[in-house]
């Protein structure tokens, strides 16, 4: 048979039928409809909550602290502890599983900082800088995802060579370092240090603060281009300057991460352990706060977790919430999708039962296409195909009104300004989505009208074609 | 070109067995025209749907052109239906949403036949049929005759070597039935073929070259005396 007579007699059934299968489609709509908005939500609740509200990392990774930290808001070191040396992080490497350890490393010495005020805000009566206490922390360039970078670099800059104490070669003049800052007995590159804030924190600000006297709201972009000067062993509370005296060190925004320490700014590892030999007891050996495990594989975590807490070490509170909250809210989501399977099976027997309406009434149809060449074969496929056309429609449709349910709730939340988080983040499509739902529409579409299909390829043409 | 061998068909209703073909052996000569006679509930559309393939649970044997019809697979007996056999309806069936043009090229499309070729064989033939105006029309603007012309077009569209009518006057009035049956007359000479008409009444079984008589579940050549088709004996 050629093609177009076959999409010729498709056009005209639906044709004829058409208001019987948009009616009879109404279920599959709703179902499909049900279906992306609560894998929507699942996914975008999910993401909030693991990545923005609680920092969680991709499923293949942990964070880990000594047991004696993770005692929640009450952070304080155990003497007993003695912490995460790279000892400890050589032990995790060779542990079963493993495929990368990240050590997290917080500036052991006070510091400020002083962030130079946009002269658009100043113009709206506001200070020309504003002076805050630093925690800073030092974290591993691999660590983080390059998409958060927006292009600049999130590395340690190494000082350049120093000259040697005994100079080989016999120049007149020693070079002038004009791109070396000397603090302490450590050399730095005068690049500015690139420094990290949290995702978390500038939607927190985005999402309360933003919007309201005349606080603008904040991109990336717009972070990225913050320099200010960090004054390590300075702090508004200590009147003595600090034994090992004040660095001041330039400082850039080049990125805003999930990885980023909340309250505080993080910066490559390389600054922190440099400036911790400077301010702290040279001689005992550098301790992490936290470390980020990456397991080759998602299903190795648990192994992971029980040899971890027979070695002293467990997850971080925050993760441990987050992972509960995020199965939680998994589970939810699930239970929602299930029910709109449920809705999509209901509307797959209703398109059945409208798909043996028709064949009952085309029977004559059928029977005279038997007579004259058709196969059985084409007949079922003429159904099913149908079948398939009312799928793709209804599975659009479903789609187009999820998307104005979503769209309409953002909007709605987004007026009312009284969430965490961006509203616009509430609802998350994973690419798939679409598919997935043009993809089940079909198939509920194809099983309804499969019996009928049958049924009408098994019609037998003598007995309707000589029947009145 | 068609012979039956042995040939039974029963039926069952509820607990009844009927036995409506009796063993039949029949053969049938390309270019004939047979009317096939019997009374009403006789078995005379049972015996066509044989013999066009449409039924296929019969005991015995149906050769057409040789080929057992059992033996064929779906798509075969599909593809004999479309090219050497041609079904008349007492009621017609046509489609609805098709024109009368579309009607007739139905069968093409069920088959490897150009879209340009086949409507240029409708057309043809509509004009034959004397419906070359009504090409655009829906068939439920039709008249009864005109249905049946239309439907008398379809069934020559691919060429069939053989046409069967089950009762093709048998939903018209006394005059159009005439002038139906002159068309069956005119185009059987003109595309060369075998004609079975099935018909209880004695005008239409009057154009035939032979009348059988189907009875008891047996069929017997039979005359037409006195306007009535008896049994020779
Ligand atoms: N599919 C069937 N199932 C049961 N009985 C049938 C079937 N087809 C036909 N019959 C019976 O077989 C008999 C002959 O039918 P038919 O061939 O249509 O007669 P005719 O065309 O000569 O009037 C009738 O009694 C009819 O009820
Ligand atoms: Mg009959």
């Amino acid at each position: 048979m050629r093609i177009s007579a076959f999409f010729r007699l498709l056009s005209l059934n639906i044709r004829r039928n058409a208001r019987n299968l948009l009616l009879s489609s109404t279920g599959i709509v709703i179902g499909i409809a049900s279906f992306v908005f609560f894998v929507a939500l699942g996914y975008g609740v999910r993401q909030i909550v693991s990545h923005d509200l609680l920092g969680a990392l991709p499923v293949n990774q942990i964070a880990i602290t000594p047991k004696s930290y993770a005692a929640g808001m009450f952070r304080f070191e155990s003497l007993l502890s003695r912490g995460i040396t790279e000892d400890t992080l050589a032990r995790f490497r060779a542990l079963p599983g493993v495929k990368r350890v990240y050590g997290k490393m917080n500036l052991k010495a006070p510091a400020r900082a002083v962030v130079p005020i946009p002269a658009f805000l100043q113009q709206q009566g506001m200070a020309s800088a504003f002076y805050t206490e630093l925690v800073a922390q030092g974290i591993e360039p691999e660590a983080i995802d390059k998409k958060d970078l927006g292009g600049l670099d999130f590395i340690f800059h190494p000082p350049p060579k120093a000259p040697t104490s005994q100079p080989t070669t016999r120049s007149p003049k020693p070079p002038i370092d004009r791109d070396v800052v000397q603090c302490g007995r450590f050399r730095f590159s005068k690049k500015p240090v690139p420094v990290l804030i949290s995702r978390r924190l500038l939607d927190l600000y985005n999402s309360t603060l933003a919007g309201t006297r005349g606080f603008p709201k904040l991109n990336d972009q717009f972070v990225r281009a913050v320099s200010f000067d960090m004054y390590v062993g300075s702090s508004a509370f200590q009147r003595d300057r600090h034994p090992a005296g004040v660095c001041r060190m330039k400082c850039r925004v080049v990125g805003v991460s999930n990885r980023a320490i909340l309250l505080g700014i993080s910066l490559p590892l390389g600054y922190i352990q440099r400036l911790n030999l400077i301010y702290n007891d040279a001689t005992s050996a550098p301790t992490y706060q936290s470390v980020i495990l990456e397991a080759h594989q998602a299903s190795e975590i648990p192994q992971l977790l029980a040899t971890l807490d027979k070695m002293g070490f467990t997850l971080e509170s925050g993760q441990i919430f987050a992972r509960k909250v995020g199965e939680m809210v998994f589970l939810f989501a699930l239970v929602l999708t299930l029910i709109s399977v449920i809705i999509m099976v209901i509307a797959a027997i209703s398109i059945g039962h409208t798909f043996f309406m028709f064949v009952y009434e085309r029977r004559y149809q059928i029977g005279l296409m038997r007579a004259i060449g058709a196969t059985k074969s084409l007949i079922r496929r003429l159904i099913l195909m149908e079948a398939a056309v009312v799928g793709i429609v209804s599975g659009a449709l479903g789609l187009g009104v999820a998307w104005t349910a979503t769209h309409g709730l953002r909007w709605a939340l987004e007026r009312s300004q009284r969430l965490p988080f961006e509203a616009a983040k509430l609802f998350s499509f994973p690419s798939w989505l679409p598919w997935a739902a043009l993809g089940f529409s079909v198939l509920f579409c194809l099983i309804g009208a499969f019996f009928p299909a049958r049924r009408a390829a098994a019609l037998d043409p003598a007995r309707v074609l000589t029947e009145g | 070109m068609i012979r039956l061998e042995h040939v039974s068909r029963v039926f069952q209703d509820g607990t009844k067995r009927l036995e409506i073909l009796n063993e039949l052996d029949w053969s049938l000569e390309t270019g004939q025209s047979i009317a096939v006679m019997g009374r009403s509930g006789s078995g005379k559309s049972t015996l066509l749907n044989i013999l066009g393939g449409l039924d296929r649970e019969y005991e015995g044997k149906v050769f057409f052109d040789g080929q057992e019809l059992k033996q064929l697979n779906d798509r075969q007996i599909a593809q004999l239906r479309n090219q050497k056999i041609g079904y008349i309806f007492q009621s017609f069936h046509l489609l609805d949403q098709l024109t009368c043009e579309e009607n007739v090229m139905l069968p093409s499309w069920f088959a490897e036949m150009s879209h340009d070729a086949a409507l240029q064989r409708a057309k043809d033939l509509l004009t034959r049929v004397g419906l070359a105006h009504k090409i655009g029309t829906r068939p439920q603007r039709l008249s009864g005759g005109e249905k049946q012309r239309v439907a008398i077009a379809r069934a020559l569209m691919m060429k069939p070597a053989l046409l069967l009518c089950d009762e093709p006057t048998g939903n018209l009035d006394e005059a159009t039935g005439e002038e139906i049956l002159q068309l069956f007359l005119r185009l059987q000479k003109e595309e060369h073929l075998t004609l079975i008409l099935v018909t209880h009444e004695i005008r239409t079984a009057e154009i035939a070259d032979q009348v059988f008589v189907l009875q008891q579940g047996k069929l017997v050549q039979g005359k037409l005396e006195d306007g009535h088709a008896v049994a020779h004996s």
